[in-house]
């Protein structure tokens, strides 16, 4: 399955881009890097493993996770198709 | 409180003639308010230390409406609100724009300044916006809340 990745802010500036699709393999995980204990890819995993490809300073305890549009927890189940984005602490107001 | 008055936008375009104009509209629908709380944020000239010379604000439209929409709903419930009402811009602003107003009406001046409040410390703590803050320096970064 793929995901789409949106960056924002921090992360945009970090990863040097918009956006990108990231391909899962049919357990749900690049490899075992994004799989959770259940086999099914979340968002935990997954920004684990593009911090890892870009460097990311923010940590997993300042960062959020949305998908379609709603904040959901770290160990969400990602489904192909799924619009991800990683929120740095917001600075609105 | 089944029918409070709400609103939460996103604003291109420069604010304080839209605030204006909007206090007046909610003035005029709400002859059962008796306390109004407006608070309106600028973009001031510093920040930690550092002049600043302008900002530009990233957002994320779709989860940034989906949580405005939840804060002012929650607020009208929380403190029996009359109206709720809050613009947050977006885009280039200079030293001194209005970068966020924040309305709101209720019977007695209790709610109002209480429910003013809560709205815009919930705004800054979930709302998913970001500060870009250029300095007079000729530098940039991307600001962290809570730095």
């Amino acid at each position: 399955m793929t995901v789409t990745v949106r960056y924002f802010a921090h992360l945009r500036a970090q990863s040097g881009r918009d956006e990108e699709r990231v391909e899962l393999d049919s357990s749900g995980s690049p490899g075992t890097a994004a799989a959770s204990p259940g086999g099914g890819a979340t968002p935990a995993a997954l920004y684990r493993l593009l911090s890892s490809r870009y460097g990311f300073t923010l940590g997993e305890h300042v960062v959020r996770a949305a998908v379609n549009g709603r904040y959901v927890g770290w160990d969400a189940t990602l489904a192909d198709g799924d619009e991800v984005v990683f929120i740095p602490p917001v600075s609105g107001g | 409180m089944a029918d409070a008055d709400l609103d939460f936008t996103l604003l291109e375009e420069p604010l304080d003639g839209t605030a204006v104009t909007r206090n007046n509209e909610l003035i005029a629908r709400h002859p059962e308010t008796g306390g109004i709380v407006i608070f309106d944020g600028r973009v001031r000239n510093h920040h930690r230390g550092r002049g600043v010379d302008h900002l530009e604000y990233a957002i994320y439209a779709d989860l940034a409406q989906h949580e405005g929409a939840r804060i002012v709903a929650q607020a009208a419930e929380q403190f029996e609100l009359d109206y709720a009402h809050v613009i947050h811009r977006t885009g280039h602003l200079d030293v001194g724009e209005m970068a966020v107003w924040v309305c709101v009406g209720a019977a007695h001046r209790e709610a109002a300044f209480a429910a003013c409040r809560w709205i815009i410390d919930e705004v800054k703590r979930d709302v998913p916006i970001w500060k870009h803050e250029f300095y007079t320096d000729g530098t940039s970064e991307w600001v962290l809340a809570g730095q």
